[in-house]
């Protein structure tokens, strides 16, 4: 196995970044890409994915949180993303090699009694794993995400969504003025001064020019708007695969969301009818920015409920 | 008129380099930017087989070079590159050349037409501080 700490990378983040997030970053090489991540604690392991333009950053306040609880907590950055490898071409991504990159990861380390914390394209992602690997899956926490081919409201208008990633727009906009860094991640928290003062110059740091921008502008194109779009099969079987499966859930949403509505929780309850939820905090899409003390509080309570009689 | 399409004969720079500035690798994407391009920019298939790229000066006066690309199992053209014809040695503004980006999308939207109009590029601009939006 492949798997070190990259003096070079994880030294290069400035203090400010640093002084928010003070986990040893680990690098480990999958599917040929480098792929940073944290993996703090020990105990059963708690899997946080983050969706797009983020990076492990933005769990910075759960994984001391969860690491207290007695779990191990493991947060990657999704290749093209935070500290890990920047493919260059736009062929090279899709959601098939997102899911397969991390399900290398999750082999790679041997974990099981997994609970996986997801978050827009960290849904489909982390979903489309525990459901091809459910004897190590423990549980499913699903925030602000989707499991199904069918767009919502949001991503079907050609203003602002779809306008941003058309062709020749698409990378003017997300690759030469960096639009969902420098105004996106903003619009869509709730506590904004805070956000500017703590968590930009994190996302801003690692998406420094062109060619580091390139995924931010290629994941929306993956969303699927028609039955026949590149990743609708894939979100096809991972709806009618999740329906099946028996997994405990806890459903967690921010009430000021709007790229995924309160429908989207509520598509997630009927999927997942045993699920725990939705509970409603208050976050916009990026709710861990938002209301992170409010959030794990609901993971471990959830966690607990899962683990007692098996804790001494 | 903000965006002249004009050919290599045009070309005012002397002694230019390239200078890379975007790409677009999926023009079908969505449907009609790709035939927009090749309507604006006259383009045939021997474009595909070696024919000259395409060239257009913006109101700046500064001129770009649109490569256009092919890519196996898709129609002609698959994707573009546009490169900034920059004198020789002197430096690149990339505000200036963002600002000349900004006016050929206002440029080519009308253009793609149907649901693309220059009002939703012009509010999605505006949502994200385009400047000249």
């Amino acid at each position: 196995m492949t798997m070190s700490t990259d003096s070079t990378l994880a030294s290069g983040l400035p203090s400010e970044v640093r002084r928010h997030f003070p986990f040893a970053s680990r690098f480990m090489r999958v599917n040929g890409y480098r792929m940073h991540f944290v993996d703090e604690g020990e105990g059963d392991p708690v899997l946080l994915l983050h969706g797009n333009p983020t990076w492990s950053f933005l769990y910075r306040k759960f994984i001391p949180r969860i690491v207290a609880a007695g779990y191990r907590v493991i947060a990657p950055d999704h290749i093209g993303f935070g500290l890990s490898s920047r493919p260059a071409r736009e062929h090279d991504f899709s959601l098939e090699n997102h899911i397969s990159n991390l399900e290398e990861f999750i082999r790679r380390l041997g974990l099981q009694r997994i609970t996986v914390v997801c978050q827009d394209w960290g849904g489909p992602i982390g979903l489309a794993c525990a459901v091809l690997n459910p004897a190590a899956f423990k549980s499913i926490v699903v925030m602000n995400t989707w499991a199904w081919p069918e767009p919502t409201s949001f991503h079907s208008g050609v203003f602002p969504w779809r306008m941003m990633h058309a062709p020749v727009v698409g990378p003017f906009l997300f690759q030469r003025r960096n639009i969902l860094v420098e105004r996106g991640l903003y619009l869509s928290v709730v506590h904004r001064e805070r956000f500017l003062e703590e968590a930009l110059p994190a996302y801003r740091f690692v998406m420094p020019d062109y060619d580091s921008r390139l995924l931010t502008r290629v994941f929306p194109r993956l969303i699927p708007l028609r039955p026949d779009d590149r990743s609708a099969a894939t979100m096809r079987w991972l709806e009618q695969s999740l329906h099946s499966m028996n997994i405990p859930a806890l459903i967690v949403w921010g009430k000021e969301e709007i790229v995924f509505p309160a429908e989207c929780a509520q598509r997630f309850k009927t999927l997942l009818p045993h699920a725990k939820g939705p509970l409603w905090v208050t976050g916009s899409h990026f709710l861990q920015e938002d209301s992170p003390e409010e959030i794990c509080g609901h993971i471990l309570d959830f966690l607990d409920g899962q683990d007692r009689g098996r804790k001494p | 008129m903000s965006i002249e399409i004009i050919t290599a004969a045009d070309i005012r720079a002397e002694k230019y380099r390239r200078v890379f500035v975007m790409v677009e690798e999926r023009l079908g994407h969505y449907a009609g930017f790709r035939e927009a391009l090749i309507e604006a920019f006259g383009l045939t298939a021997a474009h595909a087989d070696g024919g000259p790229p395409g060239y257009f000066r913006a109101a700046s006066g500064r001129e770009y070079e649109v490569v256009f690309t092919s890519r196996s199992g898709q129609r002609f053209p698959s994707g573009l590159e546009i490169q900034a014809l920059i004198p020789r040695f002197d430096p690149v503004d990339p505000e200036a050349t963002d600002e000349d980006m900004w006016r050929f999308l206002e440029w080519l939207i009308p253009r793609v037409g149907g649901e693309w109009t220059l009002e939703a590029l012009q509010a999605t601009g505006k949502v994200y501080k385009i400047p000249w939006a």
